[in-house]
C-alpha cells in the first residue's frame, strides 16, 4: 500500500503521532513541502531523512505508520470534519509562525480565516467569581463588536465565559484544545463547540485522534493561543495557575498582557496584582484595549446594541416607564416597585414580558437591568 | 373473704388512635406485694409505687395483700404512666376503701392520669385521641386531669370532669362531691379570638416575596427562598400560617392529635387554631422528620400537618432526609413502620424551604462580595435534587431590605386582609374540584392540569415564547400552569390570561439562574 492512497489528513496524523520534535518537523516539511511528499521521501530514504532523523524516529515512523494503516481513521477524520494545517501551508495562520517552536502541524474544525485580522486571547481560571466570569463576557462582548475575534482555551469558567461573549457580538471565535479534536471537552461545552463552528469560528488542537486531556498538555497548548493573538487579556487567576503559563509564553512571544484588576482582596485575583504590580498593562473596559492596540479607528463599533432602539418603538407605556426606572443602573425589586409606582403582581408580569422581549434581564438576588 | 376483684376503664394509645384497656386488679391473701401485667412498659410498671404513695397521702388504706393488676387487651403494648389514675381507683375499689355510688357504672366512665406520690393528678399526652375514642366506644363520661381539660373542651356530647387530686375523684365516684364537669368551649368561638403570631404588616419592603407567599398560600403551592444571609427569609416563612385560611374543626382536631401523642401541647393550649409552624434543625435525622424511634412516634412532616413545614438552610440537610420528605410531600401521609408497630400519620404539610445562594451566603447580594468559585455554587446547590425540587411550585430570590427602605416604607398589608383573598381562591378550588380527590391547584396533575389550566390563545403564545428564550424544562412548563391558574383564581378568573403566565414565569427564574 502506497502512501498515496492516504489523505492529508491522515498523513499529518501519522507525522504529529511520532512526537517528533516541532523544529525537526519543521524542517522536514520545509525540505519536501507537504506531507505527502515526506511520506514520500520517507518510503523511498530519499535525502534528506537519514541524516536528520536518527535511528528511533524512524522505526517510530515505521511502527506509527503499520499502525495507522489499518486504523480507519480516514473514516472518522472526516465524520469529525478535521482538517490539518502545516506550517508550509499558506493558509497556516500568520502569527503563530513567529513565536518560538511554533506546532509545525496543527489539525481543526470549523474554519481557520476565523484566525485572521484582530485576534485576543482572552483567558483566565477555571475557578472564576461570578463578577470576573460577567465582566469576561461584556469585555468580549464588547470587543467582537468591534471585530475583535476572542482566541481562548474552551476550559469551563473564564474561558467559557469568553467564548460566550464574543459569540453574542458579530465575531466568530476560535478555541484551543488540549486534547483530540473528536473529545468532547469539557463535557458541558457541548452546546458551545456547536455554536462556535455554527458561527464561522474553529476548534484546533495539535494532537491527534483520540488524545486525552492529560493534565501535561494545557500548558504546551496555552503556547498556542497566546501564539494565535495579537495580545494576551488575562481576566482572572491564581499566582500558581495555567493561566500564568500563557501569560509568560506572551511574554516569550512578545506579546502584550492586558490584566484585569479584579477584586483585590480575592484570592481569585492573585495573579492579576502581581502582575500588575511587575507592570502588566491595565485595563477596566473593551475600548481601552482597542486604544492601546491602536484599534480604535471606527469608534461607532464599541458597546452599541441595535436591536435596543428598534425594539422600543413599539413598547407600552409602563413598559417605557419601568425602562427609564432601570436606565441609570441596576434597580431591586422594591426599589422599582416604588420607582414605578406598580403593585408587586403587575410589575412581575410585565418584567416578564419585557425579558422575553430582550430588554431587561434578571441578575442573583432579585435586581433588574436593562440588558446590554 | 380472701379474694378481692375490681375492673376500671381507660384507654391507651396506638399511633393516632386510642384504644380500650380494661384495668382488672385482683387482691389476695398472701405476701404483700403488687404485679402488673399486659405488656406494660418501664412508666406504667412504675406505677405501682406511684399509686401506692398517692392513695395512702389521700387519706386512704393500702390493705397488705398479693394484688395482681391486668391490664387487658393483653397483647398490646400499654405504655406511658396514664394508667395510674385507673389502677389506684381499682385498687381502692377491690379493697372496699371506696364504694361506689350506686348511681355509677364503673364501666361507662374512662379515665386517665398520672399520679404524683402527694396525690397529684399530673397532665399526659394523648388526651384528646384517647377522649375521641371513648367517643367513639359509646362512652359518655371521662375523669381526665385538670391540665389537660382544655384540650378537650371543644369535644361535645361528652362529660369531661377535670380533677386535681386523687382525693377528688375518690369523692366523685362516691357521691360525695361531684366535680364540675368541663364546659363546652364551641371551636368557632375559639377560633374568633386567634391572632398570628407574625403578621404580614410587619414585614417592611419584600414586594415580590409578600406577593409570593400569597399565591403559594391561595394554591398550597410549596415554596422556596434564596437569599442572602439576614434577608428575612424566616420571618416570611412564620408569617405563611397567618395568611393561610384558618384551620377547620375538623382540621384543627387532626393536628391536635398529632401534637397531643407527642406531647408537644402546653397545659393553657386548648385545641389548636393556629396552623402549626414546625422548623426541625438541620441536622435533623431521618426519623425525625418523618417519624420513628421505637414507638413510631410522628415526625416533623406530620407536626406539621395542616400547616408549614420549613427548613432552614436546604443543602445542608443530609441527603437521605431530603429524599425521605418526598413521599409526604406527594401523598400527604407517612407509614411509620417499627419492629413493635406500625402507624399511619397524616402528614399534609406547605413545605417551604429556604437557603444562601452560595456557600459563603453573598452570591448576588448588593451589599458584600461572594468569595465563591461558580464551581462551589454549583457543587452547593446540586446537594438538592431534582426530583425534590420538582415539588417546589414556586421559587423566589430575597434580597436584604436597605435600613432606610425599612424606615421608610408604608406600612404594609396585614394578614388578616390577604388571608380574605386567599380563603376566596380556596373556596373556588373547592368547588372546582369537588368530587375529585384533590382539592387545590397544587395537587393538579398532568391530566388535571390539562383539564383545568385553559390558557386563553394569548398567554399560550406567550408560554412558548417563554420557553424557547427562556430554556425552561417540560417540568417548569407544567408547574407555571399551576401557579397561573392560582393567580388566575386569586382575581377570580376562569381563564388564565397573559398576565397570569407571565407573573408566573417570575416564580422560576431560579432555574435559570441557578439550576440550569
Amino acid at each position: 500500500m502506497g502512501t498515496n492512497d492516504f489523505s492529508t489528513e491522515l498523513l499529518s496524523m501519522w507525522l504529529a503521532s511520532t512526537g517528533i520534535q516541532p523544529d525537526k518537523m519543521r524542517l522536514l516539511l520545509e525540505q519536501f513541502g507537504s506531507p505527502e511528499a515526506v511520506a514520500e521521501g520517507w518510503q523511498q530514504q530519499r535525502e534528506p531523512f537519514l541524516p536528520l532523523l536518527n535511528e528511533r524516529e524512524l522505526s517510530l515512523l515505521k511502527r506509527r505508520f503499520d499502525e495507522i494503516k489499518n486504523s480507519g481513521w480516514d473514516a472518522r477524520i472526516r465524520q469529525f470534519g478535521i482538517h490539518a494545517v502545516t506550517i508550509v501551508d499558506e493558509d497556516y495562520p500568520e502569527r503563530i509562525k513567529n513565536i518560538p517552536a511554533p506546532p509545525a502541524i496543527l489539525f481543526y474544525q470549523g474554519d481557520l480565516s476565523a484566525l485572521t485580522g484582530k485576534c485576543l486571547a482572552m483567558v483566565g481560571s477555571r475557578r472564576a467569581s461570578y463578577a470576573g466570569l460577567q465582566a469576561t463576557e461584556k469585555i468580549a462582548c464588547d470587543l467582537s463588536h468591534a471585530g475583535v475575534r476572542i482566541v481562548s482555551g474552551f476550559a469551563y469558567g473564564i474561558d467559557t465565559s469568553a467564548h460566550k461573549g464574543c459569540l453574542n457580538g458579530p465575531s466568530p471565535t476560535a478555541a484551543v484544545l488540549g486534547c483530540g479534536l473528536n473529545f468532547n471537552y469539557p463535557a458541558e461545552n457541548a452546546d458551545l463547540k456547536k455554536k462556535v463552528l455554527d458561527r464561522g469560528g474553529v476548534m484546533i488542537s495539535e494532537y491527534i485522534l483520540d488524545e486525552k486531556p492529560l493534565g501535561p498538555h494545557f500548558p504546551v497548548r496555552n503556547r498556542i493561543i497566546s501564539g494565535l493573538s495579537d495580545a494576551v487579556v488575562l481576566m482572572e487567576a491564581q499566582i500558581h495557575s495555567g493561566s500564568m503559563t500563557t501569560v509568560n509564553h506572551a511574554a516569550e512571544q512578545n506579546r502584550d498582557v492586558f490584566v484585569y484588576p479584579g477584586d483585590p482582596q480575592s484570592e481569585l485575583c492573585s495573579a492579576n496584582h502581581l502582575l500588575l504590580r511587575e507592570g502588566a498593562i491595565y485595563f477596566t473596559k473593551a475600548e481601552d484595549i482597542l486604544e492601546d492596540m491602536k484599534w480604535l479607528d471606527n469608534k461607532r463599533n464599541v458597546g452599541q446594541n441595535i436591536d435596543c432602539s428598534t425594539a422600543e418603538a413599539n413598547l407600552t407605556e409602563t413598559e417605557k416607564r419601568i425602562l427609564s426606572a432601570l436606565r441609570p443602573g441596576a434597580l431591586g425589586f422594591d426599589q422599582l416597585v416604588d420607582k414605578t409606582g406598580l403593585d408587586a403582581a403587575g410589575l412581575l408580569s410585565h418584567l416578564t414580558m419585557m425579558q422575553i422581549k430582550g430588554l431587561v434581564e434578571s441578575m442573583p438576588g432579585k435586581f433588574y437591568q436593562v440588558k446590554q | 373473704m380472701n379474694e378481692i376483684m375490681a375492673k376500671t376503664l381507660s384507654f391507651g394509645i396506638n399511633g393516632v388512635n386510642g384504644f380500650p384497656v380494661t384495668v382488672e386488679v385482683f387482691g389476695i391473701n398472701g405476701i404483700p406485694g403488687m404485679e402488673i401485667i399486659g405488656l406494660p412498659d418501664t412508666s406504667v410498671r412504675e406505677s405501682k409505687d406511684r399509686v401506692n404513695a398517692a392513695i395512702i397521702n389521700s387519706g386512704r388504706q393500702m390493705q397488705p395483700r398479693r394484688i395482681t393488676i391486668n391490664l387487658a387487651p393483653a397483647d398490646t403494648k400499654k405504655e406511658g404512666p396514664s394508667f395510674d389514675l385507673p389502677i389506684a381507683i381499682g385498687i381502692l375499689l377491690a379493697s372496699g376503701e371506696m364504694v361506689p355510688d350506686p348511681g355509677i357504672r364503673m364501666d361507662e366512665i374512662a379515665m386517665f392520669g398520672e399520679l404524683s406520690l402527694d396525690g397529684l393528678i399530673q397532665p399526659i399526652s394523648g388526651v384528646l385521641p384517647m377522649v375521641i375514642s371513648a367517643k367513639e366506644y359509646g362512652i359518655r363520661k371521662v375523669i381526665i386531669p385538670a391540665g389537660n381539660a382544655k384540650e378537650v373542651a371543644c369535644i361535645e356530647e361528652m362529660e369531661v370532669f377535670p380533677a386535681q387530686r386523687l382525693e377528688e375523684v375518690i369523692l366523685h365516684l362516691e357521691g360525695k362531691k361531684t366535680i364540675q364537669p368541663q364546659k363546652t368551649i364551641s371551636y368557632d368561638h375559639l377560633i374568633r379570638g386567634f391572632h398570628c403570631s407574625v403578621n404580614m404588616s410587619q414585614i417592611r419592603g419584600q414586594q415580590a416575596a409578600r406577593r409570593a407567599l400569597e399565591v403559594a398560600a391561595a394554591g398550597g403551592h410549596n415554596l422556596m427562598m434564596v437569599g442572602v444571609p439576614g434577608s428575612g427569609k424566616t420571618m416570611l416563612a412564620r408569617a405563611l400560617p397567618g395568611i393561610l385560611p384558618p384551620l377547620s374543626f375538623s382540621e384543627s382536631l387532626e393536628t391536635t392529635r398529632l401534637h397531643s401523642i407527642c406531647g408537644r401541647l402546653s397545659a393553657d393550649s386548648g385545641l389548636m387554631v393556629e396552623r402549626p409552624f414546625c422548623a426541625p434543625h438541620h441536622s435533623a435525622s431521618v426519623a425525625s422528620l418523618i417519624g420513628g424511634g421505637p414507638d413510631a412516634t410522628p415526625g416533623e412532616v406530620s407536626l406539621a400537618h395542616n400547616g408549614v413545614l420549613f427548613l432552614d438552610e436546604l443543602p445542608e440537610f443530609s441527603r437521605a432526609s431530603l429524599e425521605a420528605l418526598r413521599q409526604p410531600l406527594e401523598d400527604g401521609f407517612v407509614t411509620v413502620s417499627r419492629v413493635r408497630r406500625q402507624a399511619v400519620y397524616q402528614s399534609s404539610f406547605m413545605l417551604v424551604a429556604a437557603m444562601n445562594p452560595c456557600p459563603c451566603g453573598y452570591f448576588g447580594s448588593s451589599r458584600k462580595n461572594c468569595r465563591c468559585t461558580t464551581q462551589e455554587i454549583r457543587r452547593y446547590l446540586d446537594r438538592i435534587s431534582g426530583p425534590l425540587l420538582d415539588r417546589i411550585d414556586i421559587q423566589i430570590e430575597v434580597d436584604a431590605v436597605p435600613v432606610q427602605e425599612i424606615r421608610n416604607s408604608r406600612p404594609a398589608e396585614s394578614s388578616e386582609t390577604i388571608c380574605l383573598r386567599v380563603t376566596e381562591a380556596r373556596k373556588l378550588q373547592l368547588n372546582r374540584y369537588r368530587g375529585t380527590s384533590i382539592h387545590c391547584n397544587s395537587q393538579l396533575d398532568g391530566k388535571g392540569i390539562r383539564q383545568y389550566c385553559i390558557l386563553d390563545p394569548e398567554a399560550e403564545m406567550l408560554l412558548h415564547n417563554a420557553v424557547e428564550t427562556m430554556n425552561m424544562s417540560m417540568r417548569a412548563y407544567n408547574r407555571i400552569l399551576k401557579v397561573a391558574r392560582t393567580i388566575a383564581d386569586l382575581e377570580k378568573q376562569e381563564k388564565i390570561r397573559v398576565h397570569h403566565i407571565a407573573e408566573a414565569i417570575q416564580y422560576r427564574e431560579l432555574d435559570q439562574k441557578y439550576w440550569r
